[in-house]
Parts: structure tokens; C-alpha cells; sequence
């Protein structure tokens, strides 16, 4: 693109520049670097810059987030936001309007400092593809985030307008009165754009909720949970759906209803006891892997809210007496691969027992060993049968959690040991139908469904172990929904 | 020809095992490198043996509404790639495949998982009409 922008260079009045104090936040975001400067200009100064050679190194590492902030610029007309960056190598990225997934703010320690946000603007490319544009004020950042979600662009209604249902008698927490817009703006410098009218709340924490959330999901999850749903505000109006939450890093983030691939309710152990859910909505931004991709709506909703909220943001009708399990069979061959994932792991450690332990011992003393035998014998047989008492425990779980759903427009998959997870996802979203037998399967006359989409988050959403009829029902009945293209 | 790398690996895997018992004298009335020619022969005739079966499952078919394909040995794969999920096709052909006059095509989607569907081996003029016939059509868009 040598030819064109030229153009929007010297044209300053359309380009906006970033706030200063992005250079900052780009030195403290590296404290590596901050301190490898502050070491080479320190010394440099103590030595009176004789050769110079500090203040160049020193320079050189402050250099980059200089550069950055000088030469970073972001522009948004109707078609496309133009973002670009760089002295030595120029970065541009132009992402249409049209492709943009979701659209997120944050706010770091610098950036509460000075009222400055963070603002990221994802397609579903994943990380190449997306644009950070940082800091900002906290106005601007606002507004364009209004402006930038994606769907229908909002003219400032005379009237508001309230609108339409988009999927007939799907109210989330029905008869609440819709609330007054969410506040923004701390400093009210430009007024904040007109905004439909607010229709659902999916949740509204205080801080008071994050021992409860952090109770329901009592293990590794526990912290990061706690602290993203920390004062979680889930909303929607119209169709958009905004999140805003965070202890000290707030986020805000926003799509709109079409974009949303699919949702999930997790369930675990203690959350079953006590009568609650996890319900999340994922769009096809693939930047995110894992637990920032998704939208979490809600860490603590009561149990089997999920079927309103599905049926409120995917449209699908299916309900949990819906879900039927996979076949008998099933449960065989989970037994044996319980066992055979024992076995493997036992000869995986008892041979690195073995070879770093018991051989070193007997090669310094063979008589040593005598009295201990019974006891590295016994010690080893426990530790085995715990294990495979382990994976048959989970076996019968996991066959027991594992349950599926069919409706003219979506699947459904329930999975999981301990804690469980329902993925619902619409029939649209299919990229590919993958049906899988190993011999193992095939001796027993059983199969596997995969339907893949486009979200990472949500994976390949599998129905494992399925009869073969079942299967190949599954799988025609799976793309039956995609129209022939003429010869 | 990539399946030649695993069988340099396990060769040369050999021959230093080979190397080692040499060294220790275990088979010592052994001619040298019988253990590597044992292995190597093995080697290449479960390879001759599993290429046939995989040349033998892997099939395809084209559908109104989707191209199937149906492949595997030990885990039996039967994939369906809706027309319409298509974002792009491609054909690749190495050297020693254009000696034979083949070429692969790659079917590729946006899904995640199954991000391509490979057609191995095609004849070129089943492969080009297949190309033709995948694209995506702006009509369809």
C-alpha cells in the first residue's frame, strides 16, 4: 500500500494521537526493561557519561515505548478504525467494521491514574488481527467502544424506542423494571451517546459475593474467578451485552447478541450442592485463548438459569430434561481405558523408579535392599490401585455427566467429572462433522460425534460414544441444515 | 517422503544401539549391524503394509451439500465439511507427486479443530475439477 497512505499522512485532522502517558504504562507494562535502563542511565550519570556508551544503551531501552507513543495513531471512518504504528517498520492494520467481534476497555494502574484506558478491538483472526489503542481518555475510549461494537449502528433516537424482542418471551429475570443506563463517566467533559434501553441484568456482584465465588469454585480456577467476576455488572439492551468487572484491573466488555458462538454453564461440585451455575457466552474472538475469550455473565446464577439465558442470547429451546445420555456401552469402554491409562501411567513411574532409584541402590549394595522389598512392593501396589481407583471413580462420572442435545438449531453437550460443563452452541456455527471410531469403539459398536466451530474456547463439541446408528443419524441430521449447492 | 524421516530415525536409533552392544561385546559372534538391518526390514515392511491400508480407506466423496471423506486405519475418521463452511481450497504437489502426475488437495474451514481436510494423492485433472467445484462461489456467499 505505497500509494495510499500517503494520503491519510499529511492529513493530521483525521488521525488521533494516543495520550502521553502511554509511554508509562509501555515501560512499566516491561519491568525488565525499566530496570535494565534505570541501571545503565544511573551508572552512566555516576560516571559523568565518559564514553557515552550508558546513556546510548540506556536510551535504547526507554527508546521503543517513545517511538511507539510518537508514531501510534488510530483513525475510524464508516467502512473500517485504521490504526498504525512504527518508525523503522510500519505496522498498519485496517480491520472493516463489519468483522469486529467484540470490543473491549481496561483500565491499569497507570491508566486509573491519569483516567486513561485501554481499548482492543478484536476480530476473530486471533492476535494478529487485533488492535490495541492505549491509553486513551477514558471519554473517548467510551465513545468509541459505543461506536465500535458491532451490529447496528445507533442513531440518537428523539424517543427512546425500546426494541423489539428478538426472541419471543425470553425475559432473564422477569418482570424486573428496566434500570436506568449504566453510569460511565466520572469526568463529564462530553456527554455520553444515547443508549437503548436496558432490558436484562444477568448479574450485579458486590464485593461481598467474591468469598461465594470463590467457595463455588474451590480449586485452581478459584483465584482468577474471583477476580474476574470481582463487582461483575452483566447487562443487556437491545442487542448489545456489556460486562464491566475487576478488582485492579477493571474491564468492560461488549458485543452484541449475533456475534455470540455459543454459551456455557459450569457446574461444579460445591456449586451443585448449593443450587448455583456459571453461565458464560462465547464469541469467535480466537485472541483470548481460554478464560479471557469468553464473556462471563454470571459465576453464581441460580441452578438452571442457563435455559433462559440460551434461549434469550442463542434462541435455542433446549432444556435440561432434553439432554439424553450416550449409550450403555459406553461406560465399558471408559472402564477399560481407565485401566489401561493405569497400567500405562504405573510403567511410565515405576520404570523411572526403577531406573533412578532402584538400580543406583543396588548396584551400591545388593544386600541392602533385603528388609525393604516387602515395603517398595506393597507402597508401589497402593499407589496403583489408588490411581485406578481414581480413574474408575471418574470413569462412571464422567459417563454419568455425559449427555447430549439436538434441536433444529443447536447442540447441546454436557461433560465432566467433577465439575461439569454444558456447551450449547447454534447449528449455524458448524465448520465440520467428524465422526470417530477407534477398534476399541468399533468392537463394541460405538462412535464419535465432533461438531467443530469457529470459537477456541468452545472447542470441537463432542459427543463421545454414541451407538453407530445413533452416530450416523446424528451426523446426517447434523448437516441436513446446509443448503446444496447448485451443480 | 516424509514418511522416510521416521525410518532415518529409527535407523540411525538403531545403529547407535547397535554401536553401544558392540562396544560391550554382548552379541559378540553377531556380523556387524545385523540389529539394524533386523529393524530397518521390519520397519519398512509394516510401512509398506500400513501405507496400502491407508491408501485403501481414504476416500472421498462429493455431496450436494458437502464434501466427505472417509480415512484412517486404527482410528476410522468419517468427516463432512459443509459446502458452504468452505473458506478456501488449495492444491500442493511435491516433486515426487508430480512424477506421478498427483496432487493434494487441501480443503480448509474457519472451525478450530478441523481447521483442513486433506485429499491425498489425487490424479491433477480429478484434483483441478474438485479445486473448481470446492471454491467458494461469490453466488453462494
Amino acid at each position: 500500500m505505497p500509494d495510499e497512505p500517503m494520503r491519510d499522512d499529511t492529513d493530521p485532522g483525521d488521525w488521533e494521537r494516543l495520550h502521553p502517558a502511554t509511554i508509562l504504562s509501555l515501560i512499566a507494562s516491561n519491568a525488565t526493561r525499566l530496570f535494565i535502563a534505570f541501571l545503565f542511565l544511573l551508572g552512566g550519570a555516576g560516571r559523568g557519561w565518559r564514553d557515552g556508551l550508558d546513556l546510548i544503551i540506556g536510551v535504547l531501552f526507554i527508546g521503543p515505548p517513545v517511538v511507539t507513543y510518537m508514531t501510534s495513531r488510530y483513525r475510524l471512518d464508516a467502512a473500517a478504525v485504521h490504526w498504525q504504528r512504527g518508525l523503522l517498520f510500519r505496522q498498519r492494520r485496517d480491520l472493516p467494521r463489519n468483522q469486529i467481534q467484540s470490543v473491549e476497555t481496561s483500565i491499569g494502574l497507570i491508566g486509573r491514574l491519569f483516567g486513561l484506558e485501554t481499548l482492543t478491538i478484536s476480530t476473530a483472526g486471533g492476535g494478529s488481527s487485533e488492535i490495541v489503542i492505549g491509553l486513551i481518555s477514558h471519554d473517548t475510549a467510551h465513545r468509541l467502544r459505543i461506536q465500535l461494537t458491532p451490529g447496528p449502528v445507533l442513531a440518537p433516537p428523539p424517543v427512546a424506542v425500546p426494541a423489539p424482542p428478538f426472541y419471543p418471551g425470553a425475559s432473564v429475570d422477569g418482570s424486573s423494571p428496566p434500570l436506568a443506563p449504566p453510569p460511565f463517566a466520572s469526568s463529564a467533559q462530553a456527554p455520553p451517546p444515547p443508549q437503548p434501553e436496558l432490558e436484562h441484568v444477568y448479574a450485579q456482584l458486590r464485593g461481598g459475593d467474591a468469598p461465594r465465588v470463590a467457595l463455588v469454585n474451590l480449586g485452581p480456577r478459584m483465584i482468577g474467578v474471583a477476580v474476574r467476576s470481582y463487582g461483575l455488572k452483566a447487562i443487556r439492551f437491545g442487542d448489545r451485552i456489556r460486562t464491566t468487572s475487576g478488582l485492579v484491573r477493571l474491564e468492560t466488555r461488549e458485543t452484541t447478541r449475533e456475534r455470540i458462538q455459543g454459551l456455557e454453564r459450569r457446574q461444579s461440585l460445591i456449586a451443585r450442592r448449593t443450587g448455583t451455575e456459571e453461565i458464560a457466552v462465547d464469541t469467535a474472538d480466537a485472541s483470548g485463548v481460554g478464560a479471557t475469550s469468553s464473556l462471563l455473565l454470571n459465576p453464581i446464577a441460580p441452578a438452571g438459569r442457563w435455559e433462559s439465558v440460551a434461549s434469550d442470547l442463542v434462541g435455542s429451546v433446549i432444556a435440561e430434561d432434553d439432554l439424553v445420555p450416550v449409550a450403555p456401552a459406553a461406560l465399558r469402554r471408559r472402564r477399560v481405558r481407565a485401566v489401561f491409562q493405569s497400567t500405562a501411567t504405573a510403567t511410565i513411574y515405576g520404570g523411572y523408579v526403577v531406573a533412578t532409584w532402584l538400580i543406583p541402590q543396588l548396584a551400591a549394595d545388593p544386600d541392602d535392599l533385603g528388609d525393604r522389598r516387602s515395603m517398595v512392593t506393597v507402597g508401589a501396589l497402593v499407589l496403583f490401585a489408588l490411581d485406578l481407583l481414581t480413574r474408575q471413580w471418574c470413569a462412571g462420572r464422567r459417563h454419568r455427566h455425559h449427555r447430549y442435545a439436538l434441536d433444529p438449531h443447536h447442540v447441546a453437550v454436557q461433560q465432566g467429572c467433577v465439575a461439569t460443563t454444558l456447551t450449547v452452541v447454534p447449528r449455524t456455527s458448524t465448520q465440520a462433522v467428524t465422526v470417530r471410531a477407534n477398534y476399541f469403539q468399533r468392537r463394541l459398536g460405538l462412535a464419535t460425534v465432533a461438531v467443530d466451530n469457529t470459537t477456541l474456547a468452545l472447542g470441537a463439541v463432542a459427543i463421545v460414544d454414541v451407538t453407530d446408528a445413533e452416530a450416523r443419524r446424528l451426523a446426517a441430521e447434523l448437516l441436513s441444515g446446509f443448503v446444496s449447492r447448485p451443480a | 517422503m516424509a514418511a522416510l524421516i521416521p525410518l532415518g530415525v529409527v535407523m540411525s536409533m538403531a545403529a547407535a544401539i547397535d554401536l553401544a552392544l558392540r562396544r560391550t561385546d554382548t552379541f559378540g559372534g553377531l556380523p556387524p549391524f545385523m540389529l539394524t538391518a533386523l529393524i530397518t526390514t521390519i520397519g519398512a515392511a509394516v510401512g509398506w503394509w500400513v501405507t496400502g491400508l491407508r491408501w485403501q480407506r481414504w476416500r472421498w466423496e462429493l455431496r450436494p451439500n458437502a464434501l466427505i471423506v472417509e480415512r484412517g486405519v486404527i482410528i476410522r475418521v468419517w468427516q463432512a465439511v459443509p459446502l458452504d463452511r468452505i473458506q478456501f481450497v488449495e492444491i500442493t504437489s511435491g516433486p515426487l507427486q508430480r512424477q506421478f502426475g498427483l496432487s493434494t488437495l487441501v480443503v480448509r474451514t474457519a472451525g478450530v479443530r478441523t481447521p483442513a481436510v486433506h485429499l491425498e494423492d489425487l490424479d491433477e485433472p480429478v484434483a483441478e475439477r474438485l479445486r473448481s467445484q470446492l471454491s467458494p462461489h461469490e453466488a453462494h456467499a
